[in-house]
This record gives structure tokens, sequence and C-alpha cells, in this order.
């Protein structure tokens, strides 16, 4: 059994303008110890993903419309705020953005750390410091700044106070969004590793939100590509990178300068992402798919598996498969 | 390790705070200032050379002497004695009226701000009902309905100072509430409470602590308008802006006897100002140095 798993989660937001479709349809599953990279545009509903698997989705004006988030076979959809606090920190854990942001800037990183360990587990006070001590001291920095504030803290540093505090209670899924976007590339490695590193010691799961495709090669073990709100093909690393099958996913690629190649100019994909709130008729990449055919506006594509473990949602899969294979 | 890790801990909670007031100067000086004051007053019975309520026509309206620091008012009663004594009462006054319009105020507004929606518009409405009616004549109408008397007053100017820290609570947490580390605490699996109590409350202070030293001097004026007519400190009792109104209409002949408890108003005011915004910069620290 998978450790998660979405079924046809669909997180729409109410607002006064209309209703934002951020995540429509969503299909995607965790197994232990696997790393899966989220990928996609900015306003793809990534965030929100994570937050609806949280259950912290703001409501109002968010609501999940339908769908089920089996964690161990539970669904967390229908579980009430209090139990939910007890498997937020302890069973799932995120990482934020920001790491600027995400301390409380009047409180101590011990004090910070101590307090999850002390939500979820019976531990003295005194306990529940020693505790946050080792875990300050396995993310890389030392004890004796247990009792400094975040404002002492280099960027880097206090992600690293970030995912201290989300390993503090062993979660079994990690949700890391987007956790190296605000550092800089030379920490952005350090702390990807140290995170890998980390996973593998506790044997977490992890699923990684980001819209850096390189970050994904690095670290993942299976990649799903997100676009508004859906996903338009998933599978292993190497289903992906080396056999890629949606239009989409081709283009992300063909927007990365290549070492290899000498490309004078990019192919970047035309037009911008579609207002969330007015969607397309049938497939929704369809205005910026340069293999589009008639049918494609019309209908919304089915998901098919075109290799064990590898679905696209797109029935021209074999015309983007072709080309990609020439290069 | 964990042993050093927690002393360097406890270090940086209370020390290290104390340790920035210490370092602003003018802060220190408006301490030691607002310390001599309270020991001044709270010494009274010993300090005060004649009882508050002790007439002696000989001497009425007498300028400062030797015998009289502070010279004597129309009923020949000592001044300096009377403002001793009165800063008993308006120190106590100024400091409990605050901390009811904090208390009652304060969790309206961090109530209001929190939860937002419906919530929000109840409380934030009946804090405008508060707001429609000018502060002073809320505490006129309180202190008619309760009568007179120290309690009363204290009361009355309480109540008449909650909206201003509603408001102040409320732009403070409707700030902080928003930030990404509060979603960071939900996400940990924080409790509403654990929420507001630990992480929106302390950082929201800052502003609060800064209206509340000036609240202080404001609710001691406040309360000096409602014993000028009548309503709050009754005679004989002395009280800093009772005596400010008792000498007003001998002002032109007689400076003396509202010079006195008028300086004795300012320098307080200003030991809380000075007070209030070294705690600002101590308290806070995003502004370190």
């Amino acid at each position: 059994m998978n450790l998660l798993e979405l079924k046809d989660l669909t997180i729409h937001y109410f607002t006064d303008e209309g209703v934002v479709k951020a995540v429509n349809g969503l299909t995607l599953s965790v197994g232990a110890g696997e790393t899966v990279g989220l990928v996609g545009e900015t306003g793809a509903g990534k965030t929100t993903t994570a937050l609806g698997i949280m259950n912290l989705v703001p409501d109002p004006p968010g609501k999940i419309v339908s769908g089920e988030i089996l964690y161990q076979g539970e669904d967390l959809a229908k579980k009430n705020q209090m139990e939910m606090r007890d498997i937020r920190g302890r069973q799932i854990s995120m990482i934020f953005q920001d790491p600027m942001t995400a301390l409380n800037p009047v409180l101590t990183v011990g004090d910070q750390i101590a307090e999850v360990i002390r939500l979820h587990e019976e531990l003295s006070r005194a306990d529940a410091y020693i505790k946050a001590a080792k875990m300050l001291e396995m993310v890389g920095i030392p004890s004796e700044r247990l009792g400094e504030y975040p404002h002492q803290f280099s960027g880097g540093m206090k992600q690293r106070v970030v995912i201290a505090i989300a390993l503090a209670c062993s979660p079994k899924l990690l949700i890391a969004d987007e956790p190296t976007t605000a550092l800089d590339v030379t920490i952005q490695a350090q702390v990807l590793k140290m995170m890998n590193d980390l996973k593998q010691n506790l044997g977490t799961s992890m699923i990684l939100i980001t819209h850096d495709l390189g970050v994904v090669a690095e670290t993942c073990d299976k990649v799903a590509i997100m676009y508004a709100g859906e996903i338009v093909e998933s599978g292993s690393l190497e289903d992906i990178f080396l056999h890629t099958a949606h239009p989409y996913t081709k283009g992300l690629f063909e927007s990365i300068p290549s070492l290899k190649k000498d490309t004078k100019r990019l192919k970047p994909i035309k037009g911008l992402m579609p207002d969330p709130r007015s969607l397309p008729e049938g497939c929704s990449f369809s205005p910026r798919c340069p293999y589009v055919k008639e049918k494609c506006a019309l209908e919304d594509p089915q998901v098919t598996e075109i290799a064990e473990g590898h679905f696209v949602k797109c029935p021209y899969w074999r015309d983007v498969h072709l080309n990609r294979e020439e290069l | 390790m964990s042993e050093q890790a927690l002393s360097s801990k406890k270090k940086s909670m209370g020390a290290e705070k104390f340790h920035a007031f210490m370092k602003n100067k003018l802060a220190v000086a408006g301490a030691m200032l607002l310390i001599a004051m309270i020991l001044l007053v709270a010494l009274s019975p010993v300090l005060a050379p004649y009882g508050y309520d002790e007439q002696n026509y000989e001497v009425a309206r007498q300028t400062p002497s030797f015998h009289h620091l502070a010279g004597t008012d129309e009923l020949g009663r000592d001044i300096f004695s009377r403002i001793l004594y009165g800063g008993r009462v308006s120190l106590t006054i100024g400091i409990i009226s605050v901390g009811i319009g904090l208390l009652c105020g304060g969790s309206l507004g961090i109530l209001a701000a929190y939860y937002g929606g419906i919530t929000e518009t109840v409380l934030m409405r009946i804090i405008d009902i508060l707001m429609a009616i000018p502060s002073i004549i809320l505490a006129i109408s309180i202190c008619a309905a309760l009568g007179s008397g120290i309690v009363n007053t204290m009361i009355a100017v309480g109540i008449s100072s909650i909206p201003t820290y509603a408001r102040v609570f409320r732009s403070a947490v409707i700030s902080e509430k928003s930030k990404e580390y509060i979603e960071a605490s939900r996400a940990v699996g924080a409790g509403n409470m654990r929420i507001i109590l630990r992480h929106i409350l302390p950082n929201s202070l800052a502003p609060v602590i800064v209206q509340a030293s000036l609240g202080v001097a404001q609710a001691i004026t406040t309360a000096a308008s409602l014993s000028f007519i009548g309503l709050g400190i009754q005679p004989p009792n002395p009280e800093w802006g009772a005596l400010l109104s008792g000498g007003r209409q001998y002002i032109r002949d007689y400076p003396h006897m509202v010079v006195y408890p008028g300086i004795a108003i300012m320098l307080t005011v200003l030991a809380l100002n000075l007070i209030g915004d070294g705690l600002r910069d101590a308290l806070d620290p995003r502004l370190k140095r």
C-alpha cells in the first residue's frame, strides 16, 4: 500500500470574482521512502495541493470539493481539525518556501524546535530542549546556537532550522514546498543534499514541490508534471527525462538551455498559463500546444499508461515521443 | 552539550532583554525617574511634612518657602504634601485603568483579528459604537452611573480606553497573522490558543507597549478631568488633576498652585514615554543592532 494516495482531488477557491479552480482531479501516489517531484509553473496549483494534503487550505474561500486524500488508508479530507492537529508535524510535515518568514522572530530557534516536540511527544521541557539540540546538530548547526533568535542566522541556516522543525518528530511524509527557491545556488545544493541524506536516514517519504527540473533530476525517484491543477504526465525520473511524452513537459525541457547542444535561441512555451477562473474547454493546454488537433479543444483527454508507471494525459503522445527520441 | 545549550537559552530570554534595555540611557533615566516617583509617592505618609487635609488659614496661598516647599493652597494646605498623597491616587488610577483597557480591549481586538469574518464584524462594530462616543463623555456617563470614587473612576477610565487598545491590537494582529510562520506553526499541529498566545501575542506587543505607556499618562489626565467636574476623586482627597483644577482660579496671582502639580504630571508622563520607547526597542529583536 502506498503511504499517500491522492485520488481525483479537486480544490477550488470560491471568491467574489468567481471560482478559482486551483486543483482539478489530481491523482498522485507516494510510496514509503519515495521522493516524488511535483513540477509546474507558478500558479499550477502545487502549493494548494500541498496545503490540501495538510488540510490547511484557507477556508473560506478554499474548499476541497471532491476527491480523497488517503494517508495510510485513511481519508484526511474527512478528518476534523483536532484529528488533523495530531497528524500535522508528527505524521506529515511541511517545509515552507521562504525561511526568512517561516520562523517566529521573537522566539529562539530552540523554543521553536522544542515546541513541535512538546506538541507531539510527552517530554518534559528540559528533555524537549535536549532533543531540539540533537535536531540542530543533525542539520549541521552547533547546538550552542539553540538560544539564538532567527535573525542571528543566515538564510541557509534558517532553512536548516525549518527542516529541523519539520523532521523533529520523525514524520513519515515530508512536503517540501520549493525549499530552495529563496536560497543562493551554492546553498541550494547543500540544503538539497542534506535533505536527501536525512530523508534516507529517517526513511521519510517526500513530496518535493519545485519549478526547477535540475533539482528534480538530483533528488527525485518519481516526477509528476502539473499544469493548471492537473497532472499531465507522471512517471519515474527516467520516464520523464528520457521518454518525455506530453507536449507540455517537452516544452519545459526545451525552455532550459543545454550544455551539450549549441542553441542560439531557447524555445519557450508560447502564451501564458490560463486563468484558473475560466479554464479552456477540453484539454487546458490546447491553446498553447504545438501539437494541437481539432479534437483537443472539444473533449478533455483521458490519462493513458504508455509504459508501466508512466502516465500521460494526451492522446497524441506518440507524436511528442517520436520527436523527443530524435534529439 | 545540552546543559550549555540550556543555560545559553536562559541568558538570552531574561538577561539579554534587560541588557538591551539598560543600554538605552534615556530609557534608564526614565525608569529611574519613575522609580523615584513611585518611592516618593509610596512613602508619602513618612515623607510628607503635613497631612493632605491639614488646613491652616494663617498660611493660606503662600508662595513656596522653606516651610512649604511648593507653597500652600487657598485653605492653607501644603501643596507638596498633597502632591505626594495625590500621586498615590493618580498613579494607581493610571496603571490599573490601563490594565483594564488592555485586558478587555486587547482580547477583543485579538479575537476579532484572528478569527475574522462574522466574529470580527460583530466585535468591531461594538467597538465602533464605543468609539462614536467621545472617551471623556463615555467616562463621564460611566462615572455618573456607577458613582464617584477611586475604583469607579478606574473602571470608567479603563472602559473608555477599550476602543483604542482594541484597534491597536487588531491592526498589529492582522499584520502578524498572515505571516508564514503562523502557517508554519499550524502545519506542525499547533492549536488556535497556542498560536494566539505564543506566536501572535508576543509579536504584536511592540506597538501596544508604546500605546500603553502613553495610555497611563492619558488615563491620569482623564481621571483628572473627571475629578475636575466633581465625578472622580472627591475632596478633600488629593489627586493631581484635582489639584490642577482646584488651583485653576488662582492661576493669575498664585501660579505655584498649578505649576507644581503640573510638573508632577509632566515628569511622570515623560518617564513613562521614555520607558515605553526603551521597552519597545529592547523587546523587539528585529530592532536589534
